[in-house]
């Protein structure tokens, strides 16, 4: 089963999110700030990682940073905001994020476009039954 | 160290790249700047140009307006897509906006870069785009191996023996030795390369010295190291 990391420090949105995604048979892990991500993602086995951008500890572009440090694979990140900017586009766009979603969103077009992400990014790492063997 | 591997892999050519806009000023701007940098530059002034000149050349980068007249920067990258899969697209746009980035985003580009820009600056991207295309023309070449050793493992393993003799089989052989395979002979495979390892796990199993879980544990971790 595919396991999602939803972060926003708004607790609407990952109500929302939540009830979207275990309706959808996802494995779901929640935050409510960058810390708290890299705490889980450190201890559990995530197949991608919907953030908010604008958090009060760090932004979803630095927890995609330091996200790639923690996880072996590439893991896709798809960012929210309710603030969208030319700059934070690019910044995305530069640190390879996978989408970049305007608030408020199609919760659909979240649902296919983390799908998608798991299918094209996570194709090669969603087969947690080989890891660790030898 | 790019200098380097440049040098040694493609005997000094240079690198090729395409630059595509309407404005004929930024065409020879751009141009004459990465021509004096040792660049092989074409250009194109329009999208169906462009595409003419990707379908007959191998680029490493492409500089790409968004903004022209006949066909998009976005649509003429979509379209290059299915040219070659590993050109690296950069945007350039007078007129940037939130959208368009995003849209820049979901189909690949590389980056996406506001004008006016500084050249040096731009010169900079270049550089970290050509790296960024070696890279992914060796992750290409890495898959298209590992599906011609799938293909070969699964014509090995569609006349493997029954389950039930394996056993039996491994026995005879081991106590065969030393003209059989030992236990040491079937692991160590520290200093074979992929495709010979894969084999000998393929042979291995179709010969009943080992079952097809423990082929299966050994295929995963050989794959799993590349």
């Amino acid at each position: 089963m595919k396991r999602i990391l939803i972060v926003d420090d708004e607790l609407l949105i990952r109500d929302i999110l939540y009830d979207c995604f275990s309706s959808h048979d996802y494995q779901i892990s929640m935050a409510e700030s960058g810390e708290k991500a890299l705490d889980i993602l450190g201890k559990e086995k995530i197949d991608c990682i919907l953030t908010d951008l604008k958090m009060p500890d760090m932004d979803g572009l630095e927890l995609a940073d330091r996200a790639s440090e923690i996880v072996r694979k590439n893991v896709p990140v798809i960012v929210m905001t309710g603030f969208p900017s030319l700059e934070s586009a690019i910044e995305a766009l530069r640190k390879r994020v996978y989408d970049y979603f305007v608030k408020p969103f199609n919760i659909n077009r979240i649902y296919s476009t983390v799908e998608k992400a798991i299918a094209d990014v996570g194709g090669n790492h969603t087969d947690g039954s080989s890891d660790g063997q030898a | 160290m790019w200098e380097g591997i440049t040098l040694m892999g493609a005997v000094m050519a240079k690198h090729k790249i395409l630059v595509v806009d309407d404005e004929l000023f930024v065409r020879e701007l751009l141009e004459e700047y990465f021509s004096k940098l040792d660049f092989e530059v074409l250009v194109a002034g329009s999208g169906p140009a462009a595409l003419k000149l990707v379908a007959e050349n191998r680029f490493k980068v492409a500089l790409i307006d968004l903004k022209m007249s006949d066909m998009d920067g976005i649509e003429v990258l979509r379209r290059i897509r299915d040219l070659d899969e590993n050109l690296i697209v950069i945007l350039m746009t007078g007129y940037p906006t939130v959208e368009s980035s995003v849209e820049a985003m979901r189909i690949g580009a590389y980056d996406y870069v506001i004008k006016p820009f500084r050249l040096n600056e731009l010169k900079d991207i270049i550089s970290r785009a050509i790296k960024e295309h070696h890279i992914r023309c060796e992750i290409s070449q890495i898959k298209s191996r590992l599906s011609v050793l799938e293909q070969k493992l699964a014509a090995l393993t569609n006349d493997s023996a029954p389950a039930d003799s394996v056993g039996k089989k491994r026995s005879a052989a081991v106590a065969a030795t030393p003209g059989g395979y030992t236990r040491s002979q079937v692991v160590s495979e520290a200093d074979l390369n992929i495709e010979s390892q894969l084999e000998r796990w393929g042979k291995l199993l179709k010969e009943g010295l080992v079952t097809q879980q423990e082929f299966e544990a050994n295929k995963n971790r050989i794959l799993s190291a590349v």
